[in-house]
């Protein structure tokens, strides 16, 4: 079955540079979740436990609220939380359009 | 005046990443003192950022053939080449509530050090935001930071000589950077001591100058020791973390 993998990247002025990518099956299943970059994040396993949490989850924009709840005390250097999260949920709403497109052809 | 241990250190990058934690730790568990290590890769070796794509960041087949070592730091931040023959690195380990609690604030407090060392041979550094230490406008040294059981771990590049064409070689950088710093390659935006002032830094006028430095950026007195043996153990066993195709490949 064909998998939608959607990636996008950002990188603001004077800031650091972030990835994020993420895999779902035909059926919104997110397989994989991959966050990359130089920033910065303390501490830096809150950011492994947003792909954990994802792994394994239908995509949708309503995750980014459990997400929200993930990394409410983590500080960011380099990206502000509201550049990261904004990020996550146009991937997300992307992936989820793009499995919906993908199960109808 | 206050009182910071100093250790003099040289070792292969899981050692010395491991070591690092390990003193983040014992720190946090107030088992050691506040501590100044600066340190030697030895082999000459590539550090990636916690976050960072191994394959997107470093050269894989120039860094294999040239037996660079590769490791995954504990920290964000960039990917960086410590040339044996070029390189020192500083890492802080100290309590939290001695340094900013803003982050940015807290890599320019510690990063103060490394100013100051490069002051002291002559080259007028400045820090630019957000973790790098300039000299007309390219950098020579980059710090990154990890906090702990309310201590705090900062450590950075000192390039008193680095290989540029290995660096440049070595690293790959994402384009997306590139257009924001306006410049079209790494060599553009780096620079060493040796090649600012015109003249070869040897690593014990760097070491010289960096202890010299940090005496003077943190007003405290440095009192050389050696590593316990508890140290040792924990990093030993770290080590292994360091050493693995797992760690390294986390963000592949």
């Amino acid at each position: 079955m064909a998998e939608v993998t959607i990636s996008k990247v950002i990188k603001e002025k004077g800031g650091k540079y972030i990835s994020i990518e993420v895999s779902a099956t035909q059926d919104c299943i997110i397989t994989h979740v991959n966050i990359t970059g130089d920033f910065f994040a303390f501490p830096p396993e809150a950011i492994d436990e947003v792909e954990k949490y994802l792994r394994g989850r239908k995509a949708a924009k309503s995750l980014i609220d459990s997400i929200k709840r993930l990394i409410s005390t983590v500080e960011f250097a380099g990206v502000s939380r509201e550049k990261f999260l904004d990020l996550l949920v146009h991937v997300l709403e992307e992936v989820g359009r793009s499995c919906r497109a993908s199960a109808r052809d | 005046m206050k009182r910071i241990r100093l250790i003099v250190d040289e070792g292969s990058a899981a050692y010395n990443m491991a070591m690092d934690e390990a003193m983040l730790l014992l720190r946090g568990l107030g088992v050691i003192p506040d501590t100044l290590r600066l340190y030697v890769f030895k082999p000459s070796a590539i550090t990636i950022g916690y976050f960072q794509s191994v394959s997107k960041s470093v050269n894989l087949d120039f860094v294999r053939e040239n037996n660079i070592a590769l490791v995954r730091r504990p920290t964000g931040g960039g990917a960086v080449y410590h040339d044996s023959e070029g390189e020192i690195t500083y890492a802080v380990i100290t309590s939290a509530d001695a340094v900013p609690s803003d982050s940015v604030e807290s890599f320019k407090f510690l990063a103060s050090g490394a100013i100051e060392a490069a002051r002291a041979l002559g080259v007028p550094a400045e820090f630019k935001p957000l973790n790098d230490v300039v000299v007309a406008g390219k950098k020579f040294s980059g710090q990154a930071q990890l906090r702990r059981l309310g201590a705090v771990l900062q450590h950075g590049t000192f390039m008193y000589g680095t290989n540029l064409d290995v660096l440049a070689r070595s690293l790959l950088v994402p384009a997306i950077k590139l257009k924001d710093k306006n410049t079209s390659s790494i060599k553009e935006r780096v620079t060493t001591i040796s090649e600012y002032l015109g003249r070869k830094v040897s690593r014990e006028e760097a070491l010289e100058a960096l202890i010299k430095g940090f005496k003077k950026a943190l007003n405290v007195e440095l009192i050389e020791d050696s590593l316990k043996e508890f140290e040792l153990a924990l990093a030993k066993s770290l080590e292994w973390k360091y050493a693995s195709k797992e760690w390294t490949f986390l963000r592949p």
